[in-house]
């Protein structure tokens, strides 16, 4: 793990940004789901990556409004 | 010391800054006391190991949509119950512009990865969005636990996760353009331009509103700083939950 001392970047590594162009002409990226409540469910990612961890459903996500019910003052 | 107050000084811009004295002494005590995770190298490392896969890029996209229509609606309910009627203003072209992102990120994937999703499927995707304009009415859903007037505590909840909404575009901006293909990155490049305004716009309108209040007396700033590095720790025990079982060394 890198030392989180150190401040985030954002430029791809150079071995991301190959596989990345690898990717780019032979994808065939598949979504399907559905709405059960009013949220949203995909059900069929099929990670490149057999066996590695993905984060949460809700990782790297957009939060633009109060994330807590109550506010205090 | 965080990278977060620099990263959102440099987005708001020094002239734009230098008028937010105490918002910026707020946001950087409660940076100290509580470094967030998305200022961290490990939090971009973690995004790019699993961005490069095109299916989580795909379903990160279709994630973002639903939550940007989500906030949508939570922030009309704010703006609805909101007297103020230049916050509630604010807030209302706030809670447009999520609505309209909601549906840019559908957008995007369907530049990005043509053929991903089907219509049925985008269609409901689609219907999560409340599809807000200026003529939609400004009424709460009173039943919503946003449907109050708004406090101090939810300018700084969502100047906090306007925050790290930005890193995530910063983050997320090489990869998507990297997927891309060549003759459609110009139209990607002006729906993320778009995006990335409205953020910055986002941050700057609440770091006003709070500058104003804790610009207002001693005893207000207090809170205010109290309450940055309050939701700070709340948001960043959010974002480590989010991230599942990953481990953040925040010393």
């Amino acid at each position: 793990m890198a030392d989180n001392k150190e401040a985030i970047t954002f430029e791809l590594t150079k071995e991301q940004s190959e596989a990345l162009r690898a990717l780019a002409g032979s994808r065939k990226v598949r979504l399907s789901g559905q709405i059960k409540g009013g949220k949203l469910e995909v059900d069929s990612i099929c990670f490149a990556e057999e066996g590695a961890k993905f984060p949460g459903y809700d990782a790297f996500t957009a939060v633009n409004a109060p994330f807590k019910t109550k506010a205090l003052v | 010391m965080s990278v977060i107050p620099e990263l959102t000084h440099n987005a708001l811009g020094e002239e734009h800054a230098v008028s937010l004295p105490h918002y910026f002494d707020a946001l950087r005590l409660a940076c100290e006391k509580y470094p967030p995770p998305f200022g961290m190298r490990f939090y971009g490392d973690e995004y790019r190991r699993i961005a490069v896969d095109p299916d989580w890029f795909a379903f990160s996209l279709m994630t973002n949509s639903a939550r940007e229509g989500d906030g949508a609606s939570r922030l009309w309910d704010l703006a609805a119950s909101t007297q103020d009627r230049f916050a509630a203003s604010q807030i209302t072209q706030h809670a447009i512009d999520e609505s309209r992102h909601s549906r840019l990120y559908l957008t995007m994937l369907g530049v990005v990865f043509p053929g991903a999703v089907d219509e049925t499927f985008i269609s409901e995707v689609q219907g999560l969005s409340p599809k807000l304009t200026r003529m939609s009415p400004l009424i709460a859903n009173m039943t919503s636990p946003f449907a109050h007037p708004i406090t101090i505590d939810d300018l700084i909840q969502m100047n906090i996760a306007e925050i790290r909404t930005l890193v995530h575009h910063m983050l997320q901006r090489p990869v998507i353009m990297a997927f891309c293909d060549n003759d459609r990155k110009a139209h990607l490049v002006k729906l993320l331009d778009s995006l990335l305004f409205d953020e910055i716009k986002h941050i700057t309108y609440t770091a006003e509103l709070i500058e104003k209040s804790a610009a207002s007396d001693k005893g207000t700033k207090s809170l205010v700083n109290q309450l940055m590095a309050d939701r700070l720790r709340d948001f960043n025990e959010l974002t480590e939950q989010e991230l599942g079982d990953r481990v953040f060394e925040t010393t």
